[in-house]
Parts: structure tokens; sequence; C-alpha cells
């Protein structure tokens, strides 16, 4: 699977773009906060991709949003990136994950489903595949959540009553897999009404209770008072090299007090080699 | 200064962040759309970076950025980032916009940022994460160079036309600088931040006029009241091959046909190998 590229002959293509309505390819939830059906997205893939760039947005309400990336090959469907997350608790969100750096075979039938925190709510997706990553670089097996979704959304991480001072959260007791990149995404916490602009700082830890090495160093992120919610939500992919059954926490600060104001929603993502 | 270093032995380090849950503050001149004085971003770096998560937000006042990322070195400033953007247009402290950037930053250096704005002297604050290894143990690109040329501090405007779901092609530099092995985009309000939902898919393509070739297929953009731009803005990097001297373009549909609406900026990078 580990093959190597020149980025001399790096190839794209896209697929679930709808030309004729500038539009990309709708996904309906299911019940609230349960996956829905899966959706092809376009025609099966003409050459091996090493990387996956996906852009969303269009929903047809306001909700919290976690989604699965499988592909069909021979008739068996593998999920390859878990519990992707959307955020758009205030209209107009729009986001993407540029560049993931994941194999899909060549003849792949890409589709999604999703979980919406609004039963049967809907929105768009396509994605850009890659013939090669960044230094010509093949992708990795499969991306991993390192979370569990609550209500469509990652884990709360409340900062607490004292501004501007860190407070951690466990995201996961334990990973599933050895992981040697992260992905990192935000959201509102669920609050679409903030009183003022918010700044957070955050790292992203590993380690059991009391000894939590910092992977990634504060983050910086923040939103204002227009949509109440972080604009850009995805970060990374952040090189590591985390064991399976690594305890994984978010240590964050805000610079407001404010009860649910102050609380962003993290999810953490690790690439499988 | 092409390392490979294992990812087992990744590390990360913060430079900017600062007390009250805040980046460094960088000013843009007391002229609009004239780059100010150069700001240094923390200490000095403690190890060679290989890649940069480079964080830009809480602008002081609605307004359009570009800004410069620099090194010194032995006395000696080199810009390695040239006039990325920073759309925080909507509203103050509104926007953050997030890089991924594969850089090579020589251990020993200081890191430092100046910025240009639409309205002079206001002020954006920069966060910046330096890692020892891209993924897969990476290493970094010499420097990211414009492939635009910044008009009142933001990128090219493409009008899509009168015309909806059709294609309109705008060209975004005649000449390419320098041969790219990594393309980085970003997209933004044009100056428009009173519309109606809209939706785009744009390509960005290298050729000669009647002869482009498509390098990013469709990308897709969409903003909705209330926040009246796009959430997310940098699209990127992208694996690709460009040569010096390559004219290059973005061709963009949008589904209203509404003048200012839908038009977007676009500014364009390329990694140099």
């Amino acid at each position: 699977m580990f093959n190597w590229n020149l980025n001399t002959a790096a190839r794209t293509e896209n697929r679930g773009a709808i030309t004729a309505s500038t539009n990309a390819t709708t996904i309906t939830s299911g019940a609230a906060n349960t996956k829905g059906s899966y959706v092809d997205i376009g025609a099966v893939t003409s050459f091996d991709y090493e990387a996956i760039s996906i852009c969303f947005g269009n929903s047809s309400t306001t909700h919290d949003v976690v989604f699965d990336l499988a592909i069909n090959v021979g008739g068996n469907r593998f999920i390859i990136a878990e519990d992707l997350r959307f955020s758009d608790l205030k209209d107009g969100g729009w986001d993407r994950y540029s560049l993931l750096p994941i194999h899909v075979p060549s003849g792949s039938q890409i589709s999604i489903r999703l979980a919406s925190s609004v039963a049967s709510a809907t929105a768009d997706f396509l994605l850009v595949g890659h013939s090669c990553g960044l230094f010509g670089a093949p992708g990795y097996s499969r991306m991993v959540a390192l979370y569990t979704p609550s209500t469509s959304r990652g884990v709360d991480c409340d900062p607490g009553a004292v501004g501007d001072t860190k407070t951690r959260t466990q995201v996961t007791a334990s990973t599933p897999q050895r992981v040697v990149a992260l992905m990192v995404a935000i959201g509102g916490g669920g609050d679409a009404a903030r009183a003022t602009t918010d700044r957070w700082l955050f790292d992203i830890e590993q380690g059991g209770a009391g000894s939590e090495q910092v992977i990634v160093p504060n983050i910086y992120c923040g939103c204002g008072s227009v949509i109440d919610v972080p604009a850009q939500t995805t970060f990374g992919p952040f090189p590591c090299d985390i064991a399976t059954a690594t305890r994984l926490s978010c240590n964050i600060q805000c610079n407001v007090t404010t009860a649910g104001d102050r609380v962003l929603d993290i999810a953490l993502h690790g690439f499988v080699p | 200064m092409f390392n490979w270093v294992p990812h087992t032995a990744a590390r990360s380090e913060n430079r900017g962040a600062a007390a009250g849950t805040a980046g460094t503050v960088i000013t843009a001149s007391g002229t609009a759309n004239t780059k100010g004085s150069y700001t240094d971003i923390g200490s000095t770096t403690s190890f060679d970076y290989e890649w940069l998560i480079v964080v830009a937000g809480a602008a002081n006042t609605a307004g359009n950025y570009v800004f410069d990322l620099a090194i010194s070195v032995g006395g000696n400033r080199f810009i390695i980032a040239e006039d990325l953007r920073f759309c925080s247009l909507r509203a103050s402290n509104q926007q953050w916009d997030i890089y991924c950037l594969p850089l090579h930053v020589p251990s020993g250096s200081q890191l430092s940022v100046r910025c240009a704005a639409s309205v002079a002297s206001i002020t954006m604050q920069v966060v910046i994460l330096g890692y020892s290894s891209g993924p897969f143990g990476a290493p970094g690109y010499s420097r990211c160079r414009a492939f635009y040329a910044p008009s009142t501090s933001r990128g090219i405007t493409c009008d899509p036309g009168a015309v909806a779901h059709t294609k309109t092609r705008t060209q975004i530099t005649a000449s390419t600088p320098d041969r790219a092995v990594a393309l980085l985009a970003y997209v933004g309000p044009n100056g428009d931040v009173a519309a109606a939902a809209t939706r785009w898919l744009f390509d960005i393509e290298t050729g000669g006029a009647g002869s482009e070739q498509v390098l990013l297929p469709n990308m897709y953009l969409g903003r909705g009241a209330p926040y009246d731009m796009p959430t997310s803005q940098v699209f990127g990097p992208y694996p690709c091959d460009i040569p010096a001297s390559s004219r290059m373009s973005c061709n963009i549909q949008c589904h209203v046909t509404t003048a200012g609406d839908r038009s977007v900026d676009v500014a364009l990078w390329g990694f140099v190998p």
C-alpha cells in the first residue's frame, strides 16, 4: 500500500460535484444522532488515491454533524475515516478537510453517511482525490476516531470559571490503534449564542492522569458575536507517534468565564500506518 | 535541507501564545495596504522545523490583511511565506484562519511577521506551532511564494458572471516566479459581506489562455447568513508540480447571479522545493 509517487505526476479528480446546480452530493441523516444510510459520492475512483480532500456545507438546518467516509471494493464496505466532524451550529457553516493522507484503491466506490443533532437533516459533500500526498507521500490505511461522539459532536471541554487558566478534560481513555498523525476538529460545544468575543488556547496531550505530555501546544482559536461559533474548525494533520491504548486529553483555557460560552467540543482523529 | 525525520521522534513547540489567552499582536502600517514593521513571534526556534501551523485571528477591526512570515538567522531576514491572507472583513474578532505550511525553519531562527491591511494601523494576532517533521516524517520545503499580487490587501477578484452555474475564468498570475511542488489557495469574500446564501464550485488551473489544465477540480465553497462570508477560507496545501513561469487561473461558477454577491477574491501560493 505504501507506494511513493513523484508529485511531478500528481493527478486529481473530483467526486460528488453537481455542476448543473453548483452543488455537491446531498447526504441525509437518520433519527437524531443516528447515522443514516450511505450515499455514493460520484463514480468509482479512476486511480489510486494517496490523499483525499473533503469539502462540505449547504446544510438544511443548523446542526452538529459526524460523518463516516467509506469505500466499497469487491462488494465489501470499509470505513476509512470515521466520525469526522462538521460543526454548523449557526447558519452558513462550510468547512473542509484539506488533504487527508489516506490510501484509496483505484476502482473504489466512495460513500458517506452522517448523523446529525437534528433528525433527517442534510448536508452536501464532495471530495477530491490526489494521486500522492505532499512530497509524493503515500496515504495511511485509515483514519480512526479518538473520541466518542455525543449528540453528534465532540467531547465538551470546559476551561472552567477562572479566566486564562487551563483545565484538562479527557478526550479518550484508550486509543484503539497506533497513530502517526493527528487531526483536531473543534465545535461550539452546543452554544451558538455567545455574549462576547471568545479566545481559546488549548493543548492536546497524551499520557495517564497526572503525567500528560503535550503533543500539540497552544492551538489558538476564537470567535466573535456574529456567528458565535469558531469559523475554521479543522486543524492538522499534526505528525506524531501515539501508541495503542494511550489516554488523550485536552487542556484548555479561555478569556471569558461565562458558563456555556467558554466551552468548546473537541474531536480527535488519528491516522493508522 | 531535505532531512527526513522519523516522526516517532516528532517534537513540537509554540511560538507567539501570550498571556490573556492571546497571540502576538501584529500592527499594520499607518498607511492602508502597506506593510508595517516586523514583530518577533516568541523566542528563537529551539530545533529545526519541517512543518508549521500558523494561526491568524483576533482582528481588532474588521478588515482584509496580507502578511509575511520571515525568519532571521545570523542577522539576515528572509521571507519564507509571503502575502498570506487573513480576512476578518465581517467583524472584528470573528475570523480565525489556520495554515498548515510544509516549510523548513532552521534551529535558532527568529520568526517574525509583518502585515498590511485595508484599514490603517489595525491589528491581528498570530500564533505559530513548529514541528520537527511533516506527516510521514517529510521535510519542509524552502519557502512559500505568492502566486498573485495582492490588491487592497486581498486576492484577485474572480467574478463567475451573470449566468448561474456556468464557469468564468480569471487569470490569477501571468507567470509564476518559481517552480512549485505544492499549492495553497485562499478564497475570500472580495469585499462583500452583505450577501445572500451563496455556493461556488471552482477549478484552479495552469497553462496558457485557451489551453488551461485543471489542477484542482471543482472545489466547493459557500456562505450563508448571518456571517455573509465563507467561514473556512484556506484550501490545501495540495501536491502538484508547476514549472516556473506558468500562468495560473481560476475558473469559477456560482448559483446566484447578483453582482458583487457572486464574486470572490482568490490568492494562490506555491511551495518551492
